[in-house]
Protein backbone atom coordinates (compact mmCIF):
# COMPACT_ATOMS: atom_id res chain seq x y z
CA UNK A 1 0.00 0.00 0.00
CA UNK A 2 1.16 3.59 -1.07
CA UNK A 3 2.64 5.89 2.04
CA UNK A 4 0.73 9.15 2.04
CA UNK A 5 2.21 10.62 4.75
CA UNK A 6 5.89 9.68 5.25
CA UNK A 7 7.66 11.92 8.43
CA UNK A 8 11.31 11.18 8.95
CA UNK A 9 13.31 12.50 11.97
CA UNK A 10 11.35 15.29 12.66
CA UNK A 11 12.53 17.58 15.54
CA UNK A 12 10.47 20.71 16.47
CA UNK A 13 11.38 23.62 19.07
CA UNK A 14 8.97 25.94 20.24
CA UNK A 15 10.60 28.89 22.41
CA UNK A 16 13.83 27.06 22.75
CA UNK A 17 12.29 24.12 23.98
CA UNK A 18 11.69 20.84 22.15
CA UNK A 19 8.79 19.53 22.02
CA UNK A 20 9.44 16.90 19.61
CA UNK A 21 12.60 15.04 19.24
CA UNK A 22 13.51 12.96 16.11
CA UNK A 23 10.19 11.59 14.82
CA UNK A 24 9.63 9.23 12.58
CA UNK A 25 6.73 7.19 10.72
CA UNK A 26 4.88 6.47 8.04
CA UNK A 27 0.95 6.54 7.52
CA UNK A 28 -0.84 4.05 4.67
CA UNK A 29 -3.35 5.59 1.92
CA UNK A 30 -6.95 4.30 3.08
CA UNK A 31 -5.36 3.53 6.82
CA UNK A 32 -6.64 5.15 10.56
CA UNK A 33 -3.89 6.03 12.71
CA UNK A 34 -3.97 7.26 16.23
CA UNK A 35 -1.33 8.82 17.86
CA UNK A 36 -1.73 9.03 21.46
CA UNK A 37 -0.21 10.49 24.01
CA UNK A 38 -0.82 12.63 27.38
CA UNK A 39 -1.60 15.98 27.77
CA UNK A 40 1.87 17.72 26.72
CA UNK A 41 3.59 14.86 25.03
CA UNK A 42 3.60 17.04 21.28
CA UNK A 43 0.69 15.05 19.79
CA UNK A 44 -0.90 18.27 18.51
CA UNK A 45 2.15 20.07 17.40
CA UNK A 46 3.32 16.89 15.56
CA UNK A 47 0.18 17.27 13.36
CA UNK A 48 0.49 21.44 12.97
CA UNK A 49 3.84 20.33 11.97
CA UNK A 50 2.69 17.80 9.14
CA UNK A 51 0.10 20.57 8.62
CA UNK A 52 3.32 23.13 7.73
CA UNK A 53 1.53 25.44 10.54
CA UNK A 54 4.14 24.88 13.09
CA UNK A 55 7.78 24.95 11.22
CA UNK A 56 10.37 21.67 12.15
CA UNK A 57 14.08 23.34 12.76
CA UNK A 58 14.93 19.23 11.09
CA UNK A 59 13.58 16.42 9.84
CA UNK A 60 11.33 15.62 6.54
CA UNK A 61 7.86 15.54 5.72
CA UNK A 62 6.19 14.16 2.94
CA UNK A 63 2.58 14.40 1.81
CA UNK A 64 0.92 12.58 -1.49
CA UNK A 65 5.16 12.69 -2.29
CA UNK A 66 5.69 16.07 -1.94
CA UNK A 67 8.42 17.37 0.74
CA UNK A 68 6.28 20.58 2.56
CA UNK A 69 9.29 22.26 3.73
CA UNK A 70 10.37 22.70 0.34
CA UNK A 71 7.76 23.41 -1.68
CA UNK A 72 6.41 27.24 -2.23
CA UNK A 73 3.20 28.14 -0.48
CA UNK A 74 0.77 27.68 -3.71
CA UNK A 75 2.06 24.16 -3.86
CA UNK A 76 1.30 24.01 0.22
CA UNK A 77 -2.39 25.54 -0.91
CA UNK A 78 -2.75 22.64 -3.32
CA UNK A 79 -1.75 19.82 -0.84
CA UNK A 80 -3.90 21.50 2.24
CA UNK A 81 -6.87 21.84 -0.63
CA UNK A 82 -6.48 17.85 0.04
CA UNK A 83 -6.70 17.65 3.62
CA UNK A 84 -9.05 18.38 6.49
CA UNK A 85 -8.74 18.51 9.84
CA UNK A 86 -11.16 18.62 12.75
CA UNK A 87 -9.79 21.13 15.66
CA UNK A 88 -9.99 20.14 19.32
CA UNK A 89 -12.43 22.92 20.16
CA UNK A 90 -14.05 22.84 16.37
CA UNK A 91 -12.52 26.38 15.46
CA UNK A 92 -15.64 27.59 13.74
CA UNK A 93 -15.28 30.55 12.47
CA UNK A 94 -17.77 32.66 15.10
CA UNK A 95 -19.15 35.47 12.99
CA UNK A 96 -20.65 33.27 10.28
CA UNK A 97 -23.54 30.74 10.78
CA UNK A 98 -22.99 27.33 10.34
CA UNK A 99 -24.06 26.45 6.62
CA UNK A 100 -21.90 28.92 5.89
CA UNK A 101 -18.81 27.35 7.86
CA UNK A 102 -19.60 24.30 6.39
CA UNK A 103 -18.98 26.13 2.76
CA UNK A 104 -16.61 28.09 3.38
CA UNK A 105 -14.55 26.19 1.39
CA UNK A 106 -16.48 26.85 -1.74
CA UNK A 107 -17.37 29.89 -0.28
CA UNK A 108 -13.73 30.94 -0.99
CA UNK A 109 -12.53 28.89 -3.61
CA UNK A 110 -15.31 28.59 -6.13
CA UNK A 111 -17.92 30.62 -8.17
CA UNK A 112 -20.85 28.62 -7.09
CA UNK A 113 -23.72 30.70 -5.96
CA UNK A 114 -24.44 31.18 -2.03
CA UNK A 115 -28.10 28.65 -2.84
CA UNK A 116 -26.13 25.43 -4.17
CA UNK A 117 -23.05 26.10 -1.42
CA UNK A 118 -26.17 26.02 1.08
CA UNK A 119 -28.10 23.12 -0.48
CA UNK A 120 -24.32 21.38 -0.41
CA UNK A 121 -23.97 22.41 3.37
CA UNK A 122 -27.23 21.12 4.43
CA UNK A 123 -27.03 17.56 2.31
CA UNK A 124 -23.81 16.81 4.81
CA UNK A 125 -25.24 18.31 7.82
CA UNK A 126 -28.00 15.46 7.50
CA UNK A 127 -25.60 13.17 6.48
CA UNK A 128 -23.68 13.70 9.97
CA UNK A 129 -27.62 13.45 11.49
CA UNK A 130 -27.83 17.04 11.82
CA UNK A 131 -31.33 18.68 11.17
CA UNK A 132 -31.36 20.70 8.66
CA UNK A 133 -32.47 23.93 10.94
CA UNK A 134 -29.08 24.01 12.60
CA UNK A 135 -27.91 25.47 8.72
CA UNK A 136 -28.72 28.88 10.01
CA UNK A 137 -27.64 28.85 13.83
CA UNK A 138 -24.69 30.49 14.86
CA UNK A 139 -21.79 28.76 16.26
CA UNK A 140 -22.21 29.82 20.11
CA UNK A 141 -25.84 28.09 19.89
CA UNK A 142 -24.70 25.09 19.13
CA UNK A 143 -23.68 22.18 21.83
CA UNK A 144 -20.21 20.72 22.18
CA UNK A 145 -21.13 17.50 20.16
CA UNK A 146 -22.97 19.69 17.18
CA UNK A 147 -19.87 21.92 17.34
CA UNK A 148 -17.97 18.59 16.17
CA UNK A 149 -20.05 17.25 13.93
CA UNK A 150 -20.01 20.89 11.82
CA UNK A 151 -16.14 20.49 12.42
CA UNK A 152 -16.19 17.67 10.41
CA UNK A 153 -18.60 19.08 7.61
CA UNK A 154 -16.83 21.49 6.96
CA UNK A 155 -13.83 19.31 6.26
CA UNK A 156 -15.87 16.90 4.76
CA UNK A 157 -17.82 19.19 2.14
CA UNK A 158 -14.35 19.64 0.17
CA UNK A 159 -14.26 15.63 -0.21
CA UNK A 160 -10.40 15.52 1.60
CA UNK A 161 -8.53 12.51 0.81
CA UNK A 162 -6.37 13.00 4.48
CA UNK A 163 -8.57 13.74 8.16
CA UNK A 164 -6.94 15.16 10.68
CA UNK A 165 -8.74 14.83 14.22
CA UNK A 166 -7.54 16.62 17.22
CA UNK A 167 -8.63 15.57 20.60
CA UNK A 168 -11.97 14.41 18.31
CA UNK A 169 -13.75 13.44 22.00
CA UNK A 170 -12.15 15.93 24.19
CA UNK A 171 -14.75 17.57 26.14
CA UNK A 172 -17.88 15.77 25.32
CA UNK A 173 -20.05 13.54 27.71
CA UNK A 174 -19.55 9.80 27.44
CA UNK A 175 -22.96 9.00 25.27
CA UNK A 176 -21.31 12.18 22.74
CA UNK A 177 -18.12 10.76 22.45
CA UNK A 178 -19.24 7.25 21.85
CA UNK A 179 -21.74 8.84 19.00
CA UNK A 180 -18.60 10.77 17.55
CA UNK A 181 -16.42 8.04 17.92
CA UNK A 182 -18.63 5.77 15.64
CA UNK A 183 -19.46 8.13 13.21
CA UNK A 184 -15.86 9.12 12.88
CA UNK A 185 -15.39 4.97 11.58
CA UNK A 186 -18.24 5.16 9.31
CA UNK A 187 -16.97 8.36 7.74
CA UNK A 188 -14.08 6.82 7.62
CA UNK A 189 -15.65 3.61 5.54
CA UNK A 190 -18.00 5.85 3.40
CA UNK A 191 -15.60 8.45 2.66
CA UNK A 192 -12.28 6.29 2.38
CA UNK A 193 -10.19 8.91 4.14
CA UNK A 194 -7.00 8.58 5.44
CA UNK A 195 -7.39 9.62 9.33
CA UNK A 196 -4.78 10.62 11.71
CA UNK A 197 -5.90 11.43 15.16
CA UNK A 198 -4.18 12.23 18.42
CA UNK A 199 -5.74 11.79 21.48
CA UNK A 200 -5.31 11.02 24.80
CA UNK A 201 -8.20 8.97 24.92
CA UNK A 202 -7.45 5.51 24.88
CA UNK A 203 -10.91 3.88 24.65
CA UNK A 204 -11.28 5.76 21.35
CA UNK A 205 -8.00 4.57 20.21
CA UNK A 206 -8.88 1.56 20.56
CA UNK A 207 -11.49 2.08 18.42
CA UNK A 208 -11.10 3.97 15.59
CA UNK A 209 -7.10 3.26 15.14
CA UNK A 210 -5.65 -0.15 13.01
CA UNK A 211 -2.09 1.61 14.26
CA UNK A 212 -1.37 3.11 17.19
CA UNK A 213 2.00 5.21 17.59
CA UNK A 214 2.30 6.20 21.17
CA UNK A 215 4.01 9.51 21.67
CA UNK A 216 5.81 10.35 25.30
CA UNK A 217 7.89 13.92 26.01
CA UNK A 218 8.19 14.39 22.11
CA UNK A 219 9.17 10.30 21.47
CA UNK A 220 7.90 7.51 19.86
CA UNK A 221 7.91 4.81 22.54
CA UNK A 222 5.66 2.34 20.86
CA UNK A 223 4.12 1.61 18.11
CA UNK A 224 1.62 -1.11 16.68
CA UNK A 225 -2.30 -2.77 16.92
CA UNK A 226 -4.06 -1.76 19.92
CA UNK A 227 -4.10 -5.85 20.53
CA UNK A 228 -0.77 -5.59 20.13
CA UNK A 229 0.16 -2.54 22.79
CA UNK A 230 -2.09 -3.97 25.12
CA UNK A 231 0.04 -7.26 25.37
CA UNK A 232 3.39 -5.43 24.97
CA UNK A 233 3.09 -1.72 26.76
CA UNK A 234 4.44 -0.82 29.68
CA UNK A 235 3.44 2.72 29.26
CA UNK A 236 0.62 3.85 32.33
CA UNK A 237 -1.63 5.21 29.42
CA UNK A 238 -1.90 2.21 28.15
CA UNK A 239 -1.52 0.08 31.33
CA UNK A 240 -4.14 2.01 33.25
CA UNK A 241 -6.70 1.61 30.72
CA UNK A 242 -5.94 -1.98 29.99
CA UNK A 243 -6.99 -2.59 34.25
CA UNK A 244 -9.80 -1.34 34.04
CA UNK A 245 -11.16 -3.79 31.37
CA UNK A 246 -10.38 -1.96 28.09
CA UNK B 1 26.85 44.69 34.54
CA UNK B 2 26.40 41.71 31.94
CA UNK B 3 22.38 41.61 32.79
CA UNK B 4 22.30 45.14 31.96
CA UNK B 5 24.05 44.82 28.40
CA UNK B 6 21.61 41.17 28.05
CA UNK B 7 18.68 43.43 28.91
CA UNK B 8 19.14 45.71 26.37
CA UNK B 9 20.41 43.47 23.88
CA UNK B 10 17.25 41.65 24.31
CA UNK B 11 15.10 45.05 23.90
CA UNK B 12 16.71 45.71 20.85
CA UNK B 13 16.16 42.54 19.18
CA UNK B 14 13.00 42.26 19.92
CA UNK B 15 12.27 45.64 18.52
CA UNK B 16 14.00 44.67 15.07
CA UNK B 17 12.02 41.64 14.95
CA UNK B 18 9.15 43.61 15.55
CA UNK B 19 9.33 46.17 12.82
CA UNK B 20 10.98 43.50 10.77
CA UNK B 21 7.44 41.21 10.79
CA UNK B 22 5.60 44.16 10.91
CA UNK B 23 7.31 45.51 7.53
CA UNK B 24 6.87 41.83 6.10
CA UNK B 25 3.52 41.61 7.05
CA UNK B 26 2.42 45.18 5.71
CA UNK B 27 4.16 44.59 2.13
CA UNK B 28 2.56 41.38 2.11
CA UNK B 29 -1.06 42.73 2.92
CA UNK B 30 -0.55 45.51 0.23
CA UNK B 31 0.68 43.05 -1.85
CA UNK B 32 -2.41 40.91 -1.89
CA UNK B 33 -4.66 43.64 -1.58
CA UNK B 34 -5.08 43.34 -5.19
CA UNK B 35 -6.22 39.32 -5.38
CA UNK B 36 -9.45 40.11 -2.50
CA UNK B 37 -11.30 37.23 -3.32
CA UNK B 38 -14.12 38.42 -1.31
CA UNK B 39 -14.84 42.26 -2.40
CA UNK B 40 -17.98 42.12 0.08
CA UNK B 41 -15.52 42.31 2.62
CA UNK B 42 -14.04 45.33 1.74
CA UNK B 43 -17.46 47.35 2.05
CA UNK B 44 -18.56 45.68 5.41
CA UNK B 45 -14.92 47.24 6.76
CA UNK B 46 -15.42 50.46 4.96
CA UNK B 47 -18.88 50.45 7.16
CA UNK B 48 -16.90 49.56 9.85
CA UNK B 49 -13.68 51.66 10.12
CA UNK B 50 -14.94 54.22 7.85
CA UNK B 51 -19.14 54.43 8.81
CA UNK B 52 -19.12 53.72 12.48
CA UNK B 53 -16.41 56.45 12.90
CA UNK B 54 -17.69 58.86 11.28
CA UNK B 55 -20.01 60.41 14.12
CA UNK B 56 -17.00 60.21 16.36
CA UNK B 57 -14.65 62.13 14.14
CA UNK B 58 -16.90 64.08 12.96
CA UNK B 59 -18.36 65.39 16.62
CA UNK B 60 -14.08 66.02 17.24
CA UNK B 61 -13.36 67.82 14.49
CA UNK B 62 -16.37 70.41 14.78
CA UNK B 63 -15.27 71.11 18.80
CA UNK B 64 -11.23 71.04 17.74
CA UNK B 65 -12.46 74.35 15.47
CA UNK B 66 -14.21 75.71 17.64
CA UNK B 67 -11.69 75.15 20.56
CA UNK B 68 -9.06 76.83 17.68
CA UNK B 69 -10.76 80.08 17.16
CA UNK B 70 -11.27 80.28 20.94
CA UNK B 71 -7.72 80.09 21.42
CA UNK B 72 -6.78 82.15 18.90
CA UNK B 73 -9.51 84.82 18.10
CA UNK B 74 -9.29 86.84 21.56
CA UNK B 75 -5.29 87.07 21.23
CA UNK B 76 -5.29 88.33 17.11
CA UNK B 77 -8.23 90.46 17.89
CA UNK B 78 -5.95 92.58 20.01
CA UNK B 79 -3.75 93.20 17.50
CA UNK B 80 -6.93 93.84 15.07
CA UNK B 81 -6.07 90.44 13.28
CA UNK B 82 -8.90 88.46 14.34
CA UNK B 83 -9.77 87.33 10.88
CA UNK B 84 -7.39 85.45 10.51
CA UNK B 85 -8.31 82.89 13.06
CA UNK B 86 -10.17 80.82 10.11
CA UNK B 87 -7.03 80.39 8.04
CA UNK B 88 -5.10 78.95 11.41
CA UNK B 89 -7.93 76.45 11.68
CA UNK B 90 -7.82 75.60 7.85
CA UNK B 91 -4.01 75.04 8.12
CA UNK B 92 -3.82 73.34 11.51
CA UNK B 93 -6.01 71.07 10.36
CA UNK B 94 -5.05 70.30 6.67
CA UNK B 95 -1.58 70.00 8.09
CA UNK B 96 -1.02 68.74 11.51
CA UNK B 97 -4.50 68.09 13.67
CA UNK B 98 -6.85 66.91 11.00
CA UNK B 99 -4.47 63.93 9.92
CA UNK B 100 -3.70 63.01 13.32
CA UNK B 101 -6.79 63.23 15.22
CA UNK B 102 -8.93 61.10 12.92
CA UNK B 103 -5.59 58.52 12.91
CA UNK B 104 -5.47 58.70 16.56
CA UNK B 105 -9.71 58.17 17.11
CA UNK B 106 -9.69 55.68 14.36
CA UNK B 107 -6.69 53.39 16.32
CA UNK B 108 -8.18 53.84 19.59
CA UNK B 109 -11.93 52.40 17.97
CA UNK B 110 -11.31 50.18 15.65
CA UNK B 111 -7.03 49.26 15.91
CA UNK B 112 -8.23 47.46 19.57
CA UNK B 113 -11.55 45.56 17.73
CA UNK B 114 -9.08 44.42 14.99
CA UNK B 115 -7.04 43.09 17.45
CA UNK B 116 -9.40 41.75 19.20
CA UNK B 117 -11.20 40.41 16.33
CA UNK B 118 -8.17 38.33 15.00
CA UNK B 119 -6.36 37.75 18.62
CA UNK B 120 -9.88 35.90 19.46
CA UNK B 121 -9.02 33.65 16.10
CA UNK B 122 -5.88 33.00 16.67
CA UNK B 123 -6.49 31.36 20.19
CA UNK B 124 -8.97 29.47 18.78
CA UNK B 125 -7.27 28.14 16.39
CA UNK B 126 -9.52 29.75 13.62
CA UNK B 127 -6.54 31.15 11.98
CA UNK B 128 -5.10 27.69 11.54
CA UNK B 129 -8.49 26.57 10.17
CA UNK B 130 -7.75 28.91 7.74
CA UNK B 131 -4.43 27.73 6.98
CA UNK B 132 -5.66 23.80 6.69
CA UNK B 133 -8.60 24.79 4.24
CA UNK B 134 -5.91 26.38 1.66
CA UNK B 135 -6.95 30.35 2.78
CA UNK B 136 -3.95 32.43 3.84
CA UNK B 137 -4.75 34.84 6.95
CA UNK B 138 -3.28 37.70 5.44
CA UNK B 139 -5.17 38.18 2.21
CA UNK B 140 -8.67 36.99 4.06
CA UNK B 141 -8.60 39.11 7.60
CA UNK B 142 -6.07 41.82 6.74
CA UNK B 143 -5.83 42.97 3.13
CA UNK B 144 -9.87 43.65 2.74
CA UNK B 145 -9.17 45.81 6.27
CA UNK B 146 -6.08 47.61 4.79
CA UNK B 147 -7.90 48.37 1.13
CA UNK B 148 -11.06 49.69 3.48
CA UNK B 149 -8.46 51.71 5.90
CA UNK B 150 -7.09 53.53 2.70
CA UNK B 151 -10.49 54.34 1.24
CA UNK B 152 -12.18 55.49 4.95
CA UNK B 153 -9.30 57.42 6.47
CA UNK B 154 -8.83 59.69 3.59
CA UNK B 155 -12.59 60.55 3.21
CA UNK B 156 -12.26 60.89 7.53
CA UNK B 157 -9.96 63.55 7.16
CA UNK B 158 -11.42 65.63 4.10
CA UNK B 159 -14.95 65.60 5.66
CA UNK B 160 -13.46 66.40 9.32
CA UNK B 161 -11.50 69.52 7.91
CA UNK B 162 -14.59 70.89 6.48
CA UNK B 163 -16.51 70.05 9.96
CA UNK B 164 -13.72 72.06 11.97
CA UNK B 165 -14.14 74.86 9.30
CA UNK B 166 -17.74 74.75 10.10
CA UNK B 167 -17.02 74.52 14.11
CA UNK B 168 -14.21 77.41 13.33
CA UNK B 169 -17.15 79.45 11.60
CA UNK B 170 -19.52 78.92 14.48
CA UNK B 171 -17.48 80.58 17.28
CA UNK B 172 -15.42 83.14 14.62
CA UNK B 173 -19.31 84.42 13.24
CA UNK B 174 -21.49 84.34 15.65
CA UNK B 175 -19.41 84.81 18.78
CA UNK B 176 -16.21 86.47 18.00
CA UNK B 177 -18.33 88.63 15.03
CA UNK B 178 -16.12 87.98 12.22
CA UNK B 179 -17.99 88.77 9.32
CA UNK B 180 -18.76 84.97 7.60
CA UNK B 181 -17.22 86.15 3.94
CA UNK B 182 -14.22 87.25 5.34
CA UNK B 183 -13.96 83.82 7.95
CA UNK B 184 -14.63 82.28 4.97
CA UNK B 185 -12.15 83.64 2.78
CA UNK B 186 -9.38 83.31 4.74
CA UNK B 187 -10.32 80.02 5.93
CA UNK B 188 -9.13 78.73 2.41
CA UNK B 189 -6.67 81.35 1.18
CA UNK B 190 -3.82 79.92 3.50
CA UNK B 191 -4.37 76.36 2.25
CA UNK B 192 -2.84 75.06 -0.88
CA UNK B 193 -2.70 71.75 -2.98
CA UNK B 194 0.84 70.79 -1.75
CA UNK B 195 -0.91 70.60 2.01
CA UNK B 196 -3.73 68.70 0.78
CA UNK B 197 -1.81 66.24 -0.70
CA UNK B 198 0.53 65.96 2.51
CA UNK B 199 -2.25 65.65 4.68
CA UNK B 200 -3.84 63.02 2.43
CA UNK B 201 -0.45 61.14 2.49
CA UNK B 202 -0.10 61.23 6.16
CA UNK B 203 -3.82 59.50 6.46
CA UNK B 204 -2.80 57.31 4.09
CA UNK B 205 0.07 56.17 6.14
CA UNK B 206 -1.87 56.40 9.38
CA UNK B 207 -4.06 53.67 7.95
CA UNK B 208 -1.60 51.26 6.67
CA UNK B 209 0.08 51.53 10.32
CA UNK B 210 -3.48 51.01 12.39
CA UNK B 211 -4.45 48.59 10.34
CA UNK B 212 -0.79 46.04 10.52
CA UNK B 213 0.07 46.95 13.53
CA UNK B 214 -3.72 45.56 15.06
CA UNK B 215 -3.60 42.68 12.82
CA UNK B 216 -0.56 41.83 13.69
CA UNK B 217 -0.83 42.08 17.51
CA UNK B 218 -3.80 40.11 16.83
CA UNK B 219 -1.92 37.67 14.66
CA UNK B 220 0.76 37.08 17.35
CA UNK B 221 -2.19 36.87 20.41
CA UNK B 222 -1.31 33.94 22.93
CA UNK B 223 -2.91 32.57 26.17
CA UNK B 224 -6.45 32.98 26.48
CA UNK B 225 -8.36 36.36 27.08
CA UNK B 226 -5.39 37.98 28.75
CA UNK B 227 -3.61 37.21 25.59
CA UNK B 228 -6.09 39.58 23.50
CA UNK B 229 -6.60 41.87 25.96
CA UNK B 230 -2.72 42.00 25.65
CA UNK B 231 -3.03 42.75 21.70
CA UNK B 232 -5.70 45.37 21.87
CA UNK B 233 -3.86 47.74 24.08
CA UNK B 234 -0.52 46.77 22.24
CA UNK B 235 -2.35 47.23 18.98
CA UNK B 236 -3.29 50.93 20.38
CA UNK B 237 0.01 51.76 22.09
CA UNK B 238 2.18 51.07 19.15
CA UNK B 239 -0.29 52.65 16.53
CA UNK B 240 -0.28 56.07 18.59
CA UNK B 241 3.16 55.70 18.70
CA UNK B 242 3.93 54.80 14.99
CA UNK B 243 1.53 57.72 14.06
CA UNK B 244 3.17 59.79 15.92
CA UNK B 245 6.39 59.35 14.78
CA UNK B 246 5.53 59.05 11.29
CA UNK B 247 3.79 62.53 11.37
CA UNK B 248 7.42 63.82 12.45
CA UNK B 249 8.91 61.98 9.78
CA UNK B 250 6.70 63.45 7.29
CA UNK B 251 6.13 66.77 8.43
CA UNK B 252 10.07 67.00 8.42
CA UNK B 253 10.13 65.98 4.53
CA UNK B 254 7.62 68.15 3.23
CA UNK B 255 8.00 71.01 5.43
CA UNK B 256 11.11 71.64 7.20
CA UNK B 257 14.35 69.65 4.81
Amino acid sequence: MENIIVVKNLSVKLGGREILKDISFEIEKGSSVVIIGQSGSGKTVLIKTILGIIKSYKGEIYIFGENINRIDEEKLKKIRERIGMVFQNSALFDSLNVWRNVGFYYLYHSDKSEEEIKIMAIEILKKLGLDESVADMMPEELSGGMKKRVSIARCLISQPEILFYDEPTTGLDPITSENLTELIKKIHKDFNTTDITVTHDVKLASKIGERLILIDNGRIVESGTYEELKKKSTHPLIRSYVEIGG
Amino acid sequence: MRNFFENIGSKILFFLNYIGSLTLLTFSSLKKMFKIKKKSDVLKYIYEIGAESFPLVGIIAFFTGMVLVMETAHTLKKFGAEMYSGGLVSISMIRELGPVLVALIVAGRVGASIAAEIGVMKITEQIDALRVMAVDPVSYLVSPKVFAGLISLPSLFILSFFISIIGGFFVGVFMVGISSGVFLYQSFKYIGIKDLIVGLIKVIVFSIIIVNVSSYEGLKAYGGAEGVGNASTNAVVSSFFLIILSNLIITGLFYFV
